[in-house]
């Protein structure tokens, strides 16, 4: 036999089923388009904040190489900085007040030498040099101006002392993490600090030592050798090409969430598309089988049809990417809003060639097996309608190659294995209890008997093997209950944190209390309140082994090298539970210490162990006599460690207060203070509360965004599913007439299917969301569940009502099937 | 007469989850020679559009071995069967089964296409316009009436020189003035290109133009 072109192409049969797939090839467009989106734009801010982190780090370290103290920096450490040059800053919290309007202001203090910044610029509204503004007196953020309702030239006391605002910063190279605004910056002449008499011993201050080098590349060998003249964990040394840990943490945990809900949102895009595929193809059947039978084989079924998929996913991500870089470019502010840098995020060639790439092998993962199967339909199915099902093993297979496709595409984008790996396990198990949820109780549903006729014959139309309801739900119930988590765990921070606080939780905090002031405060104050003394303590040594100071410094939860909060008490904090150890402290024996659990692991001790610590230079060992975990409720002090009170006797220590009083009294007590007890901080929670409120309410929008991109790609499969199915609604409403039914059962038959549909996505997302809810708030954010009684009818009927209504909408055609057409031949 | 197409001990049993098989095929032997006209007939669920799909290798049999020209069909593969049938063999179908996306020429057109004939649809519309249908050539099967849409399944069917032709109830959707012209034509077609003709009909008119019977009964030849 002669052989025909292997490849064979016809243009007309393409074009030709193109057409056909019109409505269904969008739909699947519209998928694509959206996981593109998604994809782009987490990509796009991602190489934004990379660039900025990285082009920034210098001006956010504030030189090639700084140097870092709480304490007074040691002769040694000065000494061997001093041939490299550098400048020195110290940065405090403190209490600003405008004696103009009586207004105190909780602010954060820098003291600059001559020369600040080494890197970037202090752009003053002025436009004069920094330091020769400060030579006038200070510089302050314009938000101090607004808020204590001064002018320039107006007078600012800071501690002591009072200063003429000279001139306004219009911004700041080196404030990485200032992105919570709680406190806006105030810039004083490092010579004056002395004068404010805010250097107390064990105020809560940093000290820096900025240096810049005339060859960068030298930054880490000089780091070195400071590093080896300074005292182990009280100075340290950095150099600029080491981000501070925790803004890398920040901005690791913020894209970590980012990628999730990208991938969860490109997750059900691909579901949509496999479904909108599926759907079309099945309607394809015939054709296939015909072009089989006139001699058409399977690869030319799999060239046709995936050439139409490729051609529509590529104009599907060309949208996807148009719609990503305006997103990005409107986007800038309110991302820079919740990062630590400055960013301006533009869809670059290399994101949008990456997204292209990775939304085509998404794309490819999702469309191959409909593709597949229908390349293998039999030419015989011509003569016999062939329902194809899904075998359990094909399904697996399925699942295998879409979490294959979403674990090389988060791989690149986060760019470690094992937290791709993480992330897609904790999606892949989120996604197949909600399947396996989804399909048990589809299952019951389609088993029901109800009395009612028209319910169950609306119950009954889901047995059909081809039915999409099982799909359709799966989709919006994830969605939805992923919606309805965000949203629990929203309202349960309003209630338990931002909102009401909890009665007896404090409103105002006095901090930086000398014992020395302590009863001339609390008689000034003369208001109930809750004094706690506080130590600054570091670990030297376990069982007389000393603490590894060599290795990389962790995350600050994880560093037990760090700097930790303690208090002298003999009483279990009420918001302390002992998770090892039968009481707080055991016996009369004052040398013991209670270790929080996180520190305990960070440090790898148990009760019996001996630890040595340093406070502030004294020097303290101590037998761990118990394990304790602290929640976060009531805003309750968490210390890190407990002293029996005479072990501590003669450390250095500072007191705080912790006051509930009318928020009117506030500003007056505030100022009162500030004139009287210059060095003593104060802080207003509410007020601190509504402004990081306001940036975590604006993450859970990002979280939305997302969200809302998944719950499109439901609709688009309830909407591809209702449009497939649509010839045989009407025709099976017709045989219901030619039954003998009316109007009104066909009515009511299409009304319950789709209040079935959407009382079930609701019920589902409830019951899922409330569980997720339930659990993050208990072991994760350990606040109380919060009270959904009145959310909760809002969360059934809400849906409910929307999918229903989508659902009626797309089928209402149905009711008013004429009879005679479907008694005619329709064989074409 | 060299026998085109061959039949040996051919069954098929159908197997259902959760009902008995139906073994619609068992143990038939059938034979047709070239340039031959076979009608094939028989009652209602005796196994004729099984046969069909069988002997032009649409379908495997659960046993035994289909011939054409001496090869195989039961284990040629997939690919090679469809170029088989698009070389060798046409359908004809009681509900015509066009492609619905297709005009009524590009419909005649698609196997020759499929063979990789450059003038497919040159000869096409020569095929349309014999049949009487050139002026519908750019009408879509919806647009088209049942004898218009058999008269384009005729010529779909003949497009490739088929040596074969499987008819099966080709006059089964039409009236009897349709069924008439429809099967004029395809014996007309037939003649001019040589081929052999296996048809399944009910209707007696349709079974005495063949040049042999063959009646079916329980999925065996009865006569």
């Amino acid at each position: 036999m002669s052989r025909r072109p292997k490849k064979l192409w016809s243009f007309t049969f393409l074009r030709r089923e193109g057409q056909t797939g019109l409505v269904q090839l969008a739909l699947f467009a519209l998928c694509v388009m959206l996981a593109a989106l998604s994809v782009a734009v987490v990509s796009g801010w991602r190489a934004s904040v990379d660039n900025a982190m990285a082009s920034e780090n210098k001006k956010s370290s504030g030189g090639d190489v700084v140097a870092f103290s709480t304490e007074p920096f040691t002769d040694a450490l000065l000494e061997a900085a001093k041939p490299y040059g550098g400048i020195r800053s110290t940065e405090m919290f403190t209490v600003a007040l405008a004696p103009k309007t009586d207004i105190t202001l909780f602010s954060k203090l820098k003291a600059v030498e001559k020369g600040y910044p080494l890197y970037g610029e202090l752009p003053l509204r002025s436009g004069r040099d920094p330091y020769t503004a400060l030579q006038d007196g200070l510089i302050v953020e314009a938000r101090v101006l607004e808020r204590t309702g001064s002018e320039i030239g107006d007078e600012l006391k800071i501690g002591t002392k009072s200063f003429v605002i000279a001139d306004v910063a219009l911004s700041e190279p080196d404030r990485p993490l200032g992105m919570f605004g709680v406190s806006p910056r105030i810039f004083i002449a490092h010579d004056q600090l002395e004068s404010t008499g805010l250097l107390r011993p064990g105020s809560y201050l940093e000290r820096r030592i900025h240096i810049k080098l005339d060859d960068p590349n030298q930054a880490e060998s000089v780091a070195e050798t400071l590093s080896a003249v300074a005292i182990p964990d009280q100075e340290r040394v950095e150099t600029w090409e080491h981000p501070p840990v925790n803004m890398e943490r920040f901005v690791n945990n913020f894209f970590t969430f980012l990628d999730m809900m990208a991938v969860l949102a490109v997750a059900l895009g691909g579901l949509g598309m496999q479904s909108t595929l599926t759907t079309w193809l099945g309607n394809r059947q015939k054709t296939v089988a015909l072009a089989k039978t006139l001699g058409a084989d399977s690869g030319f079924i799999l060239r046709h049809y995936g050439v139409l998929v490729g051609a529509i996913a590529i104009l599907g991500i060309a949208v996807g990417l148009v719609e990503a870089a305006a997103l990005l470019y409107w986007s800038g502010d309110v991302l820079s809003s919740m990062l630590p840098v400055k960013v301006d995020p533009r869809l670059t060639a290399w994101a949008a060639a990456e997204s292209t790439a990775l939304c085509l092998l998404v794309a490819g993962g999702f469309s191959y097996w409909p593709l597949r199967r229908a390349s293998t339909v039999k030419p015989a199915s011509i003569l016999r309608s062939e329902t194809v099902t899904t075998q359990r093993r094909t399904a697996l297979k399925q699942g295998a190659l879409a979490t294959s496709s979403l674990f090389v595409l988060l791989l690149t984008l986060v760019e470690s294995p094992t937290r791709a790996a993480w992330i897609t396990l904790s999606l892949a198990v989120t996604l197949s209890v909600t399947g396996v949820v989804t399909t048990w109780t589809v299952r019951k549903a389609r088993e029901w008997r109800p009395k009612n006729l028209a319910l169950r014959t609306a119950l009954g139309t889901w047995r059909d093997p081809a039915n999409k309801t099982s799909t359709v739900i799966f989709v919006l119930s994830t969605c939805l209950t992923v919606l309805f988590s965000a949203g629990i765990v929203e309202t349960a921070l309003r209630e338990n944190w931002i909102q009401a606080m909890p009665p007896d939780a404090p409103n105002l905090i006095f901090v930086d209390i000398q014992p020395s002031q302590r009863e001339a405060f609390e008689k000034f104050v003369n208001l109930p309140m809750e004094l706690t003394a506080s130590l600054r303590v570091r670990a030297q040594s376990v069982d007389g082994k000393a603490i590894d100071r060599s290795k990389k410094r962790e995350y600050w939860d994880r560093d037990a090298r760090r700097e930790l909060d303690a208090s002298p008490t003999l009483e279990l904090p009420s918001n302390d539970d002992l998770v090892e150890g039968e009481s707080l402290f055991q016996g009369d024996d004052p040398n013991q210490v209670s270790i929080r659990d996180d520190v305990a692991k960070a440090l790898k001790v148990h009760p019996g162990q001996e630890v040595s610590f340093s406070i502030q230079g004294v020097p303290v060992s101590a037998t761990v006599s118990s394990i304790r975990h602290s929640n976060r409720e009531g805003f309750r002090p968490r210390f890190e460690l407990l002293f029996p009170p005479p072990l501590v006797e003669g450390a250095p220590k500072k007191m705080f207060a912790r006051l509930k009083i009318d928020e009117d009294l506030i500003g007056p007590l505030q100022t009162r203070v500030a004139k009287e007890f210059p060095s003593i901080v104060s802080m207003d929670i509410s007020q601190t509360i509504r402004l990081v409120a306001e940036r975590l309410f604006q993450m859970v929008g990002i979280v939305r965004y997302f969200l809302l991109a998944g719950l499109l790609a439901g609709v688009v499969i309830l909407v591809s599913a209702a449009w497939s199915a649509r010839w045989d609604r009407l025709r099976e409403s017709a045989y219901f007439k030619i039954l003998g039914a009316d109007r009104r059962f066909v009515f009511r038959v299409v009304l319950y299917e789709n209040l079935a549909l959407g009382f079930l996505c609701s019920t589902l997302a409830v019951i899922l969301s409330i569980l997720i809810g339930w659990s993050l708030c208990t072991w994760q954010l350990e606040i109380p569940f919060p009270d959904l009684s009145r959310s909760l009818p809002g969360m059934m009927l809400i849906p409910t009502a929307l999918i229903s209504g989508l659902g009626w909408t797309l089928s209402r055609g149905v009711v008013g099937a004429k009879p005679a057409p479907f008694l005619r031949d329709g064989a074409d | 007469m060299t026998a085109l197409l061959q039949a040996i001990d051919v069954k098929k049993t159908y197997i259902r989850e959760g009902a008995p098989p139906v073994e619609a095929l068992r143990g038939l032997d059938l034979h047709l020679d070239k340039g031959e006209f076979l009608a094939l007939t028989g009652p209602s669920g005796c196994g004729k559009s099984t046969l069909l799909t069988v002997l032009s290798g649409l379908d495997l049999p659960t046993s035994g071995q289909v011939l054409f020209g001496g090869r195989d069909l039961t284990t040629t593969p997939e690919d090679d069967l469809a170029q088989l049938r698009n070389r060798e063999i046409g359908f004809i179908f009681q509900a015509f089964h066009l492609i619905a996306s297709m005009t009524a020429l590009e419909n005649v057109a698609f196997p020759a296409q499929l063979g990789g004939n450059l003038k497919a649809e040159k000869d096409a519309l020569l095929l349309l316009d014999r049949v009487g249908l050139c002026d519908r050539a750019q009408s879509f099967p919806h647009q088209l009436s049942g004898g218009e849409k058999q008269r384009v399944a005729i010529c779909r069917a003949v497009i490739n020189q088929a040596s074969l032709i499987f008819a099966d109830e080709p006059t089964g959707n039409l009236d009897s003035e349709n069924g008439q012209q429809v099967m004029d034509l395809l014996l007309q077609l037939r003649v001019e290109h040589g081929s052999s003709l296996l048809l399944v009909s009910h209707s007696p008119e349709v079974v005495t133009l063949a040049d042999r019977v063959v009646t079916l009964q329980d999925g065996r030849v009865a006569t």
